[in-house]
Protein backbone atom coordinates (compact mmCIF):
# COMPACT_ATOMS: atom_id res chain seq x y z
CA UNK A 1 0.00 0.00 0.00
CA UNK A 2 1.53 3.43 -0.92
CA UNK A 3 2.09 6.00 1.39
CA UNK A 4 -0.70 8.63 0.89
CA UNK A 5 -1.05 12.38 1.08
CA UNK A 6 -4.11 12.72 3.77
CA UNK A 7 -7.36 15.10 2.94
CA UNK A 8 -8.53 17.25 5.73
CA UNK A 9 -12.22 17.95 4.58
CA UNK A 10 -15.35 16.92 2.43
CA UNK A 11 -14.91 19.46 -0.37
CA UNK A 12 -17.68 20.22 -2.63
CA UNK A 13 -17.52 21.44 -6.45
CA UNK A 14 -20.67 23.11 -7.50
CA UNK A 15 -21.86 23.93 -11.24
CA UNK A 16 -24.74 26.16 -11.20
CA UNK A 17 -26.86 27.18 -14.18
CA UNK A 18 -23.90 26.77 -16.66
CA UNK A 19 -24.18 27.58 -20.15
CA UNK A 20 -21.10 27.87 -22.65
CA UNK A 21 -21.20 28.85 -26.30
CA UNK A 22 -18.13 28.34 -29.04
CA UNK A 23 -18.16 31.10 -31.96
CA UNK A 24 -16.87 30.61 -35.13
CA UNK A 25 -14.92 33.29 -37.40
CA UNK A 26 -18.15 34.44 -38.84
CA UNK A 27 -20.00 34.33 -35.46
CA UNK A 28 -22.09 31.03 -35.41
CA UNK A 29 -23.20 30.43 -31.82
CA UNK A 30 -22.59 26.77 -30.95
CA UNK A 31 -23.92 25.89 -27.81
CA UNK A 32 -21.92 23.48 -25.96
CA UNK A 33 -23.24 23.58 -22.20
CA UNK A 34 -26.97 24.61 -21.51
CA UNK A 35 -28.63 24.98 -18.02
CA UNK A 36 -26.00 22.62 -16.35
CA UNK A 37 -26.74 22.22 -12.98
CA UNK A 38 -24.42 19.08 -10.98
CA UNK A 39 -22.29 18.69 -8.40
CA UNK A 40 -19.42 17.02 -7.20
CA UNK A 41 -17.82 15.33 -3.95
CA UNK A 42 -14.38 14.47 -2.53
CA UNK A 43 -14.36 11.18 -1.95
CA UNK A 44 -16.44 9.59 -4.61
CA UNK A 45 -16.14 8.11 -7.90
CA UNK A 46 -18.39 9.66 -10.75
CA UNK A 47 -18.20 8.43 -14.22
CA UNK A 48 -19.55 10.70 -16.48
CA UNK A 49 -20.99 9.36 -20.11
CA UNK A 50 -22.66 10.37 -23.27
CA UNK A 51 -22.09 11.08 -26.91
CA UNK A 52 -19.11 12.73 -28.75
CA UNK A 53 -19.87 16.44 -28.97
CA UNK A 54 -22.46 16.37 -25.83
CA UNK A 55 -20.00 18.46 -23.91
CA UNK A 56 -18.31 16.02 -21.61
CA UNK A 57 -14.69 17.89 -22.49
CA UNK A 58 -15.89 21.37 -22.63
CA UNK A 59 -17.44 20.34 -18.57
CA UNK A 60 -14.46 19.08 -17.78
CA UNK A 61 -12.18 21.90 -18.18
CA UNK A 62 -15.05 24.38 -17.22
CA UNK A 63 -14.08 22.28 -13.27
CA UNK A 64 -10.67 23.25 -13.52
CA UNK A 65 -11.34 27.06 -14.52
CA UNK A 66 -9.85 26.33 -18.16
CA UNK A 67 -12.81 27.50 -19.95
CA UNK A 68 -14.77 30.33 -17.87
CA UNK A 69 -18.53 29.93 -18.63
CA UNK A 70 -20.42 32.73 -20.53
CA UNK A 71 -23.44 32.04 -17.66
CA UNK A 72 -23.50 30.40 -14.27
CA UNK A 73 -21.02 30.13 -11.63
CA UNK A 74 -18.79 27.73 -10.09
CA UNK A 75 -18.74 26.99 -6.67
CA UNK A 76 -16.40 25.74 -4.51
CA UNK A 77 -16.98 24.70 -1.11
CA UNK A 78 -20.42 27.01 -1.70
CA UNK A 79 -17.68 30.17 -2.47
CA UNK A 80 -18.77 31.38 -6.13
CA UNK A 81 -14.90 31.08 -7.86
CA UNK A 82 -14.07 34.97 -9.46
CA UNK A 83 -12.52 35.11 -12.68
CA UNK A 84 -8.50 36.20 -12.93
CA UNK A 85 -5.74 35.24 -10.34
CA UNK A 86 -7.90 35.51 -7.15
CA UNK A 87 -10.07 32.35 -8.39
CA UNK A 88 -8.50 30.24 -10.76
CA UNK A 89 -5.61 29.42 -9.77
CA UNK A 90 -6.80 27.96 -6.49
CA UNK A 91 -9.49 26.12 -8.30
CA UNK A 92 -6.95 24.59 -10.20
CA UNK A 93 -5.10 23.43 -7.25
CA UNK A 94 -7.77 21.51 -5.98
CA UNK A 95 -9.15 19.88 -9.39
CA UNK A 96 -6.49 17.95 -11.23
CA UNK A 97 -6.96 17.21 -14.61
CA UNK A 98 -5.47 14.65 -17.09
CA UNK A 99 -6.30 15.28 -20.64
CA UNK A 100 -7.20 11.79 -22.68
CA UNK A 101 -4.00 10.30 -24.08
CA UNK A 102 -1.85 12.23 -21.25
CA UNK A 103 1.32 10.52 -22.19
CA UNK A 104 1.48 12.80 -26.15
CA UNK A 105 1.97 15.58 -23.49
CA UNK A 106 5.61 13.52 -21.96
CA UNK A 107 8.70 16.00 -22.90
CA UNK A 108 11.09 15.49 -19.92
CA UNK A 109 14.09 13.16 -20.24
CA UNK A 110 14.01 11.33 -17.22
CA UNK A 111 10.89 10.23 -15.20
CA UNK A 112 11.65 11.86 -12.31
CA UNK A 113 11.69 15.39 -13.78
CA UNK A 114 8.42 14.23 -15.65
CA UNK A 115 6.27 13.73 -12.50
CA UNK A 116 8.33 16.40 -10.77
CA UNK A 117 7.51 19.29 -12.93
CA UNK A 118 4.97 20.59 -11.37
CA UNK A 119 6.30 21.78 -8.28
CA UNK A 120 10.07 21.89 -9.55
CA UNK A 121 9.87 25.72 -8.77
CA UNK A 122 8.30 25.74 -5.16
CA UNK A 123 10.06 26.01 -2.21
CA UNK A 124 9.57 22.28 -1.07
CA UNK A 125 13.21 20.92 -0.19
CA UNK A 126 14.56 18.29 -2.82
CA UNK A 127 14.30 15.39 -0.21
CA UNK A 128 11.00 16.33 -0.08
CA UNK A 129 10.13 16.60 -3.96
CA UNK A 130 11.74 13.06 -3.85
CA UNK A 131 9.09 11.99 -1.56
CA UNK A 132 6.59 12.87 -3.48
CA UNK A 133 7.77 11.98 -6.60
CA UNK A 134 7.81 8.20 -5.01
CA UNK A 135 4.10 8.88 -3.56
CA UNK A 136 2.72 9.74 -6.78
CA UNK A 137 4.44 6.63 -8.90
CA UNK A 138 3.54 4.37 -6.09
CA UNK A 139 -0.17 5.77 -5.90
CA UNK A 140 -0.48 4.56 -9.82
CA UNK A 141 1.50 1.32 -9.35
CA UNK A 142 4.68 2.02 -11.60
CA UNK A 143 7.06 -0.22 -11.57
CA UNK A 144 9.20 0.34 -8.31
CA UNK A 145 12.34 -1.58 -10.12
CA UNK A 146 12.86 1.07 -12.79
CA UNK A 147 15.65 3.84 -12.11
CA UNK A 148 13.44 7.17 -12.04
CA UNK A 149 16.59 9.54 -12.50
CA UNK A 150 18.11 7.82 -15.33
CA UNK A 151 15.15 6.25 -17.23
CA UNK A 152 13.54 8.30 -20.30
CA UNK A 153 9.65 8.08 -19.93
CA UNK A 154 9.63 7.80 -23.83
CA UNK A 155 11.34 3.89 -23.37
CA UNK A 156 8.11 3.15 -21.73
CA UNK A 157 5.10 1.23 -22.73
CA UNK A 158 2.20 2.87 -23.92
CA UNK A 159 0.17 1.82 -19.92
CA UNK A 160 3.55 2.78 -18.35
CA UNK A 161 3.50 6.33 -19.70
CA UNK A 162 0.28 6.69 -19.04
CA UNK A 163 0.95 6.17 -15.42
CA UNK A 164 3.91 8.50 -15.67
CA UNK A 165 2.01 10.96 -17.25
CA UNK A 166 -0.93 10.37 -14.77
CA UNK A 167 1.42 10.71 -12.05
CA UNK A 168 2.76 14.26 -12.95
CA UNK A 169 -0.84 15.60 -12.15
CA UNK A 170 -1.49 13.65 -8.95
CA UNK A 171 1.74 15.46 -7.22
CA UNK A 172 -0.26 18.38 -6.87
CA UNK A 173 -2.80 16.30 -4.59
CA UNK A 174 -5.72 17.35 -6.16
CA UNK A 175 -9.15 16.86 -3.61
CA UNK A 176 -10.96 16.33 -7.26
CA UNK A 177 -9.00 14.26 -10.00
CA UNK A 178 -10.89 14.40 -13.48
CA UNK A 179 -9.52 11.70 -15.97
CA UNK A 180 -10.73 12.13 -19.97
CA UNK A 181 -10.77 8.75 -21.37
CA UNK A 182 -8.21 6.70 -19.25
CA UNK A 183 -8.54 3.68 -20.45
CA UNK A 184 -8.40 4.47 -24.13
CA UNK A 185 -6.01 2.23 -25.99
CA UNK A 186 -4.83 0.34 -22.77
CA UNK A 187 -4.82 -3.34 -22.64
CA UNK A 188 -6.48 -5.36 -20.25
CA UNK A 189 -3.58 -5.04 -17.74
CA UNK A 190 -2.66 -1.70 -17.82
CA UNK A 191 -6.60 -1.44 -17.19
CA UNK A 192 -6.79 -2.91 -14.50
CA UNK A 193 -4.13 -0.90 -12.77
CA UNK A 194 -5.95 2.40 -13.56
CA UNK A 195 -8.76 0.97 -11.96
CA UNK A 196 -6.82 -0.31 -8.93
CA UNK A 197 -5.21 3.85 -8.74
CA UNK A 198 -9.18 5.14 -9.07
CA UNK A 199 -9.70 2.80 -5.62
CA UNK A 200 -6.93 4.28 -4.53
CA UNK A 201 -7.50 7.48 -4.48
CA UNK A 202 -11.30 6.90 -3.31
CA UNK A 203 -9.62 5.69 -0.64
CA UNK A 204 -7.76 8.80 0.70
CA UNK A 205 -10.80 10.91 0.54
CA UNK A 206 -9.98 12.16 -3.37
CA UNK A 207 -13.05 12.63 -5.81
CA UNK A 208 -12.45 11.11 -8.98
CA UNK A 209 -14.61 12.35 -12.39
CA UNK A 210 -14.13 9.33 -14.65
CA UNK A 211 -15.12 10.71 -18.36
CA UNK A 212 -15.76 7.16 -20.87
CA UNK A 213 -17.06 5.62 -23.51
CA UNK A 214 -15.49 2.58 -21.57
CA UNK A 215 -19.26 2.25 -19.96
CA UNK A 216 -18.68 -1.73 -18.95
CA UNK A 217 -15.15 -0.81 -17.54
CA UNK A 218 -16.79 2.37 -15.58
CA UNK A 219 -19.40 0.33 -13.90
CA UNK A 220 -17.20 -2.03 -11.79
CA UNK A 221 -15.63 1.19 -10.43
CA UNK A 222 -18.31 4.17 -10.23
CA UNK A 223 -20.26 5.13 -7.37
CA UNK A 224 -22.44 8.16 -9.51
CA UNK A 225 -23.04 8.12 -12.93
CA UNK A 226 -23.80 11.54 -14.76
CA UNK A 227 -25.39 11.07 -18.55
CA UNK A 228 -25.04 14.29 -20.99
CA UNK A 229 -26.86 15.02 -23.94
CA UNK A 230 -26.72 17.87 -26.13
CA UNK A 231 -24.89 19.70 -23.36
CA UNK A 232 -27.70 18.85 -20.83
CA UNK A 233 -27.72 16.72 -17.59
CA UNK A 234 -30.54 13.78 -18.92
CA UNK A 235 -29.69 11.73 -16.10
CA UNK A 236 -26.86 12.00 -12.38
CA UNK A 237 -27.33 9.45 -9.99
CA UNK A 238 -26.20 5.89 -8.38
CA UNK A 239 -25.45 3.49 -10.69
CA UNK A 240 -27.88 1.02 -9.30
CA UNK A 241 -30.70 3.98 -10.41
CA UNK A 242 -29.04 3.96 -13.72
CA UNK A 243 -29.02 0.25 -14.63
CA UNK A 244 -32.49 0.16 -12.96
CA UNK A 245 -33.68 3.18 -15.81
CA UNK A 246 -31.40 1.56 -18.51
CA UNK A 247 -33.89 1.39 -21.29
CA UNK A 248 -34.29 5.17 -21.05
CA UNK A 249 -31.16 5.54 -22.49
CA UNK A 250 -32.35 2.51 -25.42
CA UNK A 251 -32.95 3.43 -28.88
CA UNK A 252 -31.60 6.86 -28.59
CA UNK A 253 -28.82 8.29 -31.25
CA UNK A 254 -27.50 10.59 -28.55
CA UNK A 255 -26.12 7.84 -26.56
CA UNK A 256 -25.36 3.96 -27.76
CA UNK A 257 -24.86 1.46 -25.30
CA UNK A 258 -22.92 -1.51 -24.90
CA UNK A 259 -24.32 -4.61 -26.23
CA UNK A 260 -24.12 -6.61 -23.06
CA UNK A 261 -26.42 -3.80 -21.74
CA UNK A 262 -28.19 -4.00 -24.79
CA UNK A 263 -28.78 -7.43 -23.32
CA UNK A 264 -30.47 -6.62 -20.33
CA UNK A 265 -32.56 -4.56 -21.62
CA UNK A 266 -33.92 -7.09 -24.20
CA UNK A 267 -34.21 -9.82 -21.42
CA UNK A 268 -36.54 -7.31 -19.63
CA UNK A 269 -38.10 -6.88 -22.91
CA UNK A 270 -39.04 -10.31 -22.50
CA UNK A 271 -39.92 -10.59 -19.00
CA UNK A 272 -36.24 -11.71 -17.56
CA UNK A 273 -35.80 -8.40 -15.52
CA UNK A 274 -32.05 -9.06 -14.13
CA UNK A 275 -31.44 -6.62 -10.86
CA UNK A 276 -27.74 -5.78 -10.94
CA UNK A 277 -25.66 -2.44 -10.92
CA UNK A 278 -22.66 -3.24 -13.15
CA UNK A 279 -22.07 -6.09 -15.66
CA UNK A 280 -21.89 -8.56 -13.16
CA UNK A 281 -21.32 -11.84 -15.06
CA UNK A 282 -21.78 -14.53 -12.30
CA UNK A 283 -25.47 -12.64 -11.43
CA UNK A 284 -26.78 -12.06 -14.37
CA UNK A 285 -26.37 -15.77 -15.10
CA UNK A 286 -27.60 -16.69 -11.52
CA UNK A 287 -30.80 -14.34 -11.94
CA UNK A 288 -30.92 -16.32 -15.59
CA UNK A 289 -31.07 -19.72 -14.19
CA UNK A 290 -33.32 -19.01 -11.16
CA UNK A 291 -36.01 -17.49 -13.82
CA UNK A 292 -35.54 -20.54 -16.52
CA UNK A 293 -36.36 -22.76 -13.19
CA UNK A 294 -39.26 -20.98 -12.25
CA UNK A 295 -40.67 -21.09 -15.41
CA UNK A 296 -40.30 -25.09 -15.90
CA UNK B 1 -7.53 -14.41 -52.82
CA UNK B 2 -4.36 -13.60 -50.49
CA UNK B 3 -1.84 -16.18 -50.03
CA UNK B 4 1.34 -16.19 -48.06
CA UNK B 5 3.80 -18.85 -48.56
CA UNK B 6 6.62 -18.80 -45.28
CA UNK B 7 6.51 -14.88 -45.26
CA UNK B 8 8.68 -13.00 -42.89
CA UNK B 9 9.81 -9.42 -42.61
CA UNK B 10 13.30 -8.10 -40.60
CA UNK B 11 15.18 -5.20 -40.12
CA UNK B 12 18.86 -4.68 -39.77
CA UNK B 13 20.20 -3.41 -36.51
CA UNK B 14 23.34 -2.98 -34.81
CA UNK B 15 22.89 -6.01 -32.99
CA UNK B 16 22.20 -8.16 -36.37
CA UNK B 17 18.52 -9.29 -38.23
CA UNK B 18 15.37 -8.32 -36.29
CA UNK B 19 12.69 -10.29 -37.29
CA UNK B 20 8.85 -8.83 -37.16
CA UNK B 21 7.41 -11.49 -39.20
CA UNK B 22 8.46 -15.13 -38.64
CA UNK B 23 7.45 -17.95 -41.28
CA UNK B 24 3.92 -16.67 -42.05
CA UNK B 25 1.79 -19.54 -43.74
CA UNK B 26 -1.72 -17.99 -44.48
CA UNK B 27 -4.67 -18.14 -47.11
CA UNK B 28 -7.00 -15.76 -46.78
CA UNK B 29 -10.07 -16.45 -49.17
CA UNK B 30 -12.42 -13.46 -51.30
CA UNK B 31 -14.96 -13.03 -49.14
CA UNK B 32 -13.70 -13.66 -45.80
CA UNK B 33 -14.27 -11.80 -42.83
CA UNK B 34 -11.10 -11.78 -40.67
CA UNK B 35 -9.82 -10.32 -37.65
CA UNK B 36 -5.96 -10.25 -36.61
CA UNK B 37 -5.04 -9.58 -33.17
CA UNK B 38 -2.03 -9.75 -31.44
CA UNK B 39 -0.55 -6.99 -28.83
CA UNK B 40 1.58 -4.19 -30.04
CA UNK B 41 4.67 -5.00 -31.56
CA UNK B 42 3.22 -8.31 -32.63
CA UNK B 43 3.52 -7.62 -36.68
CA UNK B 44 -0.14 -6.68 -37.10
CA UNK B 45 0.27 -3.87 -38.98
CA UNK B 46 3.41 -4.58 -40.57
CA UNK B 47 1.73 -7.95 -41.97
CA UNK B 48 -1.35 -6.36 -43.47
CA UNK B 49 1.08 -3.95 -44.97
CA UNK B 50 2.58 -6.92 -46.50
CA UNK B 51 -0.46 -7.24 -48.40
CA UNK B 52 -0.99 -4.05 -50.20
CA UNK B 53 3.03 -4.15 -51.18
CA UNK B 54 3.65 -1.31 -48.66
CA UNK B 55 5.96 -3.79 -47.12
CA UNK B 56 8.23 -6.08 -49.45
CA UNK B 57 8.82 -10.06 -47.82
CA UNK B 58 12.47 -10.16 -46.38
CA UNK B 59 12.24 -14.07 -47.23
CA UNK B 60 9.39 -15.81 -48.49
CA UNK B 61 6.44 -15.00 -51.06
CA UNK B 62 2.86 -13.13 -51.21
CA UNK B 63 0.42 -13.13 -53.71
CA UNK B 64 -2.53 -11.28 -54.04
CA UNK B 65 -4.98 -12.21 -56.32
CA UNK B 66 -2.54 -15.09 -58.16
CA UNK B 67 0.10 -11.69 -58.72
CA UNK B 68 3.34 -11.64 -56.54
CA UNK B 69 4.07 -8.56 -54.10
CA UNK B 70 7.46 -8.51 -54.69
CA UNK B 71 7.20 -8.12 -58.43
CA UNK B 72 7.72 -4.34 -59.05
CA UNK B 73 5.15 -4.40 -61.99
CA UNK B 74 2.54 -5.98 -60.05
CA UNK B 75 2.25 -2.81 -57.92
CA UNK B 76 -0.12 -0.67 -59.31
CA UNK B 77 -2.75 -3.61 -59.59
CA UNK B 78 -2.10 -4.91 -56.62
CA UNK B 79 -2.51 -1.57 -54.76
CA UNK B 80 -6.14 -1.10 -56.80
CA UNK B 81 -7.43 -4.48 -55.16
CA UNK B 82 -6.37 -4.01 -51.68
CA UNK B 83 -7.77 -0.98 -50.27
CA UNK B 84 -5.98 0.27 -46.61
CA UNK B 85 -7.66 2.38 -44.01
CA UNK B 86 -6.08 3.35 -41.32
CA UNK B 87 -6.53 4.31 -36.93
CA UNK B 88 -6.89 7.94 -37.60
CA UNK B 89 -8.92 8.96 -40.21
CA UNK B 90 -7.66 12.07 -40.57
CA UNK B 91 -4.07 10.82 -41.37
CA UNK B 92 -5.76 10.27 -44.77
CA UNK B 93 -8.68 12.36 -45.59
CA UNK B 94 -6.96 15.02 -48.46
CA UNK B 95 -10.07 16.51 -49.72
CA UNK B 96 -11.08 20.52 -49.05
CA UNK B 97 -15.22 18.75 -49.44
CA UNK B 98 -16.39 15.34 -48.47
CA UNK B 99 -16.67 15.15 -52.68
CA UNK B 100 -13.77 16.33 -53.55
CA UNK B 101 -11.86 13.38 -50.93
CA UNK B 102 -13.74 10.59 -53.04
CA UNK B 103 -13.14 12.06 -55.86
CA UNK B 104 -9.35 12.81 -55.39
CA UNK B 105 -7.76 8.78 -56.34
CA UNK B 106 -10.50 8.26 -58.88
CA UNK B 107 -9.19 11.79 -60.52
CA UNK B 108 -5.73 10.50 -60.07
CA UNK B 109 -6.72 6.80 -61.77
CA UNK B 110 -8.12 9.20 -64.73
CA UNK B 111 -11.64 7.68 -64.18
CA UNK B 112 -13.43 9.78 -67.11
CA UNK B 113 -15.40 12.09 -65.44
CA UNK B 114 -18.75 11.19 -66.15
CA UNK B 115 -17.92 7.89 -64.71
CA UNK B 116 -16.14 9.58 -61.71
CA UNK B 117 -19.43 11.92 -60.49
CA UNK B 118 -21.38 9.02 -60.96
CA UNK B 119 -18.97 6.57 -58.53
CA UNK B 120 -18.73 9.56 -56.09
CA UNK B 121 -22.70 10.33 -55.42
CA UNK B 122 -23.02 6.45 -55.29
CA UNK B 123 -20.43 5.94 -52.72
CA UNK B 124 -20.96 9.03 -50.73
CA UNK B 125 -25.06 7.90 -50.62
CA UNK B 126 -23.76 4.58 -49.76
CA UNK B 127 -21.96 5.30 -46.51
CA UNK B 128 -24.81 7.68 -45.88
CA UNK B 129 -23.06 11.00 -46.20
CA UNK B 130 -25.86 12.41 -48.62
CA UNK B 131 -26.39 15.56 -46.50
CA UNK B 132 -22.85 16.16 -45.85
CA UNK B 133 -21.67 16.21 -49.61
CA UNK B 134 -20.75 19.63 -49.99
CA UNK B 135 -19.23 19.86 -46.15
CA UNK B 136 -15.49 20.29 -45.02
CA UNK B 137 -13.88 17.04 -43.58
CA UNK B 138 -12.91 18.80 -40.38
CA UNK B 139 -16.63 19.72 -39.81
CA UNK B 140 -17.67 15.93 -39.54
CA UNK B 141 -18.05 13.55 -36.38
CA UNK B 142 -15.52 10.95 -35.71
CA UNK B 143 -17.28 8.15 -36.78
CA UNK B 144 -18.48 10.55 -39.93
CA UNK B 145 -15.14 11.01 -40.56
CA UNK B 146 -13.57 6.98 -40.62
CA UNK B 147 -16.85 6.38 -42.60
CA UNK B 148 -15.46 9.14 -45.20
CA UNK B 149 -12.21 7.49 -44.92
CA UNK B 150 -13.55 3.96 -46.18
CA UNK B 151 -15.91 5.48 -48.83
CA UNK B 152 -12.52 7.31 -50.56
CA UNK B 153 -11.25 3.96 -50.66
CA UNK B 154 -14.16 2.20 -51.82
CA UNK B 155 -14.61 4.38 -54.53
CA UNK B 156 -11.70 3.06 -56.15
CA UNK B 157 -13.51 -0.72 -56.12
CA UNK B 158 -10.77 -2.15 -54.25
CA UNK B 159 -12.00 -6.41 -53.74
CA UNK B 160 -10.05 -6.51 -50.70
CA UNK B 161 -10.77 -4.11 -47.59
CA UNK B 162 -8.19 -3.77 -44.94
CA UNK B 163 -8.66 -1.38 -41.95
CA UNK B 164 -6.01 -1.17 -39.24
CA UNK B 165 -7.87 -0.31 -35.79
CA UNK B 166 -10.18 1.46 -37.62
CA UNK B 167 -12.55 2.02 -34.42
CA UNK B 168 -9.79 3.19 -32.00
CA UNK B 169 -10.53 6.35 -31.98
CA UNK B 170 -13.98 6.54 -31.92
CA UNK B 171 -16.92 6.85 -29.54
CA UNK B 172 -19.51 3.42 -29.04
CA UNK B 173 -21.95 5.20 -31.73
CA UNK B 174 -19.58 6.09 -34.16
CA UNK B 175 -17.87 2.41 -34.29
CA UNK B 176 -20.99 0.63 -33.95
CA UNK B 177 -21.58 3.13 -37.84
CA UNK B 178 -18.32 1.55 -38.77
CA UNK B 179 -18.72 -1.82 -38.07
CA UNK B 180 -22.16 -2.08 -39.52
CA UNK B 181 -20.67 -0.37 -42.64
CA UNK B 182 -18.45 -3.31 -42.85
CA UNK B 183 -20.89 -6.08 -42.29
CA UNK B 184 -22.57 -4.72 -45.40
CA UNK B 185 -19.27 -4.62 -47.57
CA UNK B 186 -19.31 -7.87 -46.28
CA UNK B 187 -22.47 -9.57 -47.22
CA UNK B 188 -21.93 -7.70 -50.79
CA UNK B 189 -18.59 -9.99 -51.18
CA UNK B 190 -16.06 -7.83 -50.14
CA UNK B 191 -13.01 -9.43 -48.24
CA UNK B 192 -12.65 -7.88 -44.72
CA UNK B 193 -9.63 -7.76 -42.97
CA UNK B 194 -9.68 -5.75 -39.65
CA UNK B 195 -7.51 -4.88 -37.29
CA UNK B 196 -9.01 -4.62 -33.89
CA UNK B 197 -7.92 -4.62 -29.88
CA UNK B 198 -11.97 -4.27 -29.25
CA UNK B 199 -12.99 -8.14 -28.55
CA UNK B 200 -16.69 -7.57 -29.04
CA UNK B 201 -15.77 -6.48 -32.46
CA UNK B 202 -13.31 -9.72 -33.12
CA UNK B 203 -16.52 -12.62 -32.33
CA UNK B 204 -18.43 -10.41 -34.51
CA UNK B 205 -16.25 -11.41 -37.51
CA UNK B 206 -15.59 -15.12 -38.87
CA UNK B 207 -12.17 -15.94 -38.25
CA UNK B 208 -9.55 -14.93 -36.02
CA UNK B 209 -5.96 -14.84 -36.48
CA UNK B 210 -3.90 -14.25 -33.07
CA UNK B 211 -0.19 -12.98 -33.52
CA UNK B 212 2.58 -13.37 -30.85
CA UNK B 213 6.24 -12.00 -31.72
CA UNK B 214 5.88 -11.99 -35.35
CA UNK B 215 4.20 -15.41 -35.87
CA UNK B 216 0.36 -17.09 -36.16
CA UNK B 217 -0.42 -18.72 -32.42
CA UNK B 218 -3.96 -19.75 -33.52
CA UNK B 219 -5.63 -19.29 -36.28
CA UNK B 220 -9.73 -20.08 -36.19
CA UNK B 221 -13.02 -18.86 -35.48
CA UNK B 222 -13.61 -16.10 -32.75
CA UNK B 223 -15.33 -18.35 -30.62
CA UNK B 224 -12.60 -21.28 -30.73
CA UNK B 225 -10.25 -18.69 -29.57
CA UNK B 226 -12.18 -17.16 -27.07
CA UNK B 227 -12.28 -20.87 -24.94
CA UNK B 228 -8.46 -21.65 -26.49
CA UNK B 229 -5.67 -22.22 -23.95
CA UNK B 230 -3.62 -19.39 -26.10
CA UNK B 231 -5.94 -16.84 -24.89
CA UNK B 232 -5.50 -18.32 -21.08
CA UNK B 233 -1.72 -17.74 -21.95
CA UNK B 234 -1.94 -13.92 -22.86
CA UNK B 235 -3.37 -10.85 -21.32
CA UNK B 236 -6.46 -10.62 -23.72
CA UNK B 237 -10.29 -11.09 -22.36
CA UNK B 238 -13.22 -12.63 -24.07
CA UNK B 239 -15.49 -9.76 -24.32
CA UNK B 240 -18.18 -10.11 -20.80
CA UNK B 241 -21.03 -11.12 -23.28
CA UNK B 242 -18.79 -14.05 -24.43
CA UNK B 243 -17.96 -14.89 -20.86
CA UNK B 244 -21.54 -14.77 -20.09
CA UNK B 245 -22.87 -17.36 -22.64
CA UNK B 246 -19.90 -19.75 -21.97
CA UNK B 247 -21.15 -20.32 -18.53
CA UNK B 248 -24.91 -20.18 -20.24
CA UNK B 249 -23.93 -23.13 -22.78
CA UNK B 250 -22.56 -24.69 -20.13
CA UNK B 251 -25.07 -24.90 -18.01
CA UNK B 252 -27.32 -26.08 -21.26
CA UNK B 253 -29.66 -22.52 -20.98
CA UNK B 254 -27.49 -22.08 -24.67
CA UNK B 255 -27.74 -24.37 -27.20
CA UNK B 256 -24.67 -22.39 -29.30
CA UNK B 257 -22.89 -19.24 -29.49
CA UNK B 258 -24.41 -16.15 -30.58
CA UNK B 259 -22.70 -13.17 -32.43
CA UNK B 260 -25.26 -10.87 -31.93
CA UNK B 261 -27.04 -9.80 -28.00
CA UNK B 262 -30.41 -10.24 -29.74
CA UNK B 263 -30.05 -14.07 -30.76
CA UNK B 264 -28.55 -14.63 -26.97
CA UNK B 265 -32.02 -13.71 -25.58
CA UNK B 266 -33.84 -15.97 -28.80
CA UNK B 267 -31.92 -18.62 -27.93
CA UNK B 268 -32.46 -18.11 -23.60
CA UNK B 269 -36.31 -17.46 -24.23
CA UNK B 270 -36.93 -20.41 -26.01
Amino acid sequence: MPVQYKRKDNMKLELKDIAYSYYSITGEESSVLKDLNVDFHSGEICGVFGKTGTGKTTLIQTLNGLIIPQTGQVLLDGEVIRKGKKGIPGLRRKVGLVFQYPEHQIFEETIYNEVVYAIKDTDISDAEKKKKVRNALSLVNFNPDYDIFTRSPFELSGGEERKVAIASVLIMEPELFVLDEPSAGLDPVSRNSISELIRNLKKNGTGVIIVTHDIIWALDIVEKILVLKKGGVVFHGTRKDFMKRLNEFYNDDNFYLPEELLLLIELEKNNINIEVDRFNISSIYDQIIKRKKKKE
Amino acid sequence: MIETNNLSFSYDNDEGEVFILKDINLTIKDGEFVSIIGRNGSGKSTLVKVFNALNLPSKGEVFVDSLKVSDENNLYQIRQNVGMVFQNPENQIVGTTVEDDVAFALENLGVPRTEMVERVHNTIDYFGLTDKKQSEPYSLSGGEKQRLAIASVMAMRPRHLILDEPTAMLDPYGRKQVMDKMFQLHENGMTIILISHHMEEVLKTERTIFLQNGEIVFDGTPEAFFLSKEIKNSDIEPPPIFQLQKKLKKKGVLKSYSKCYMDIVADITQ
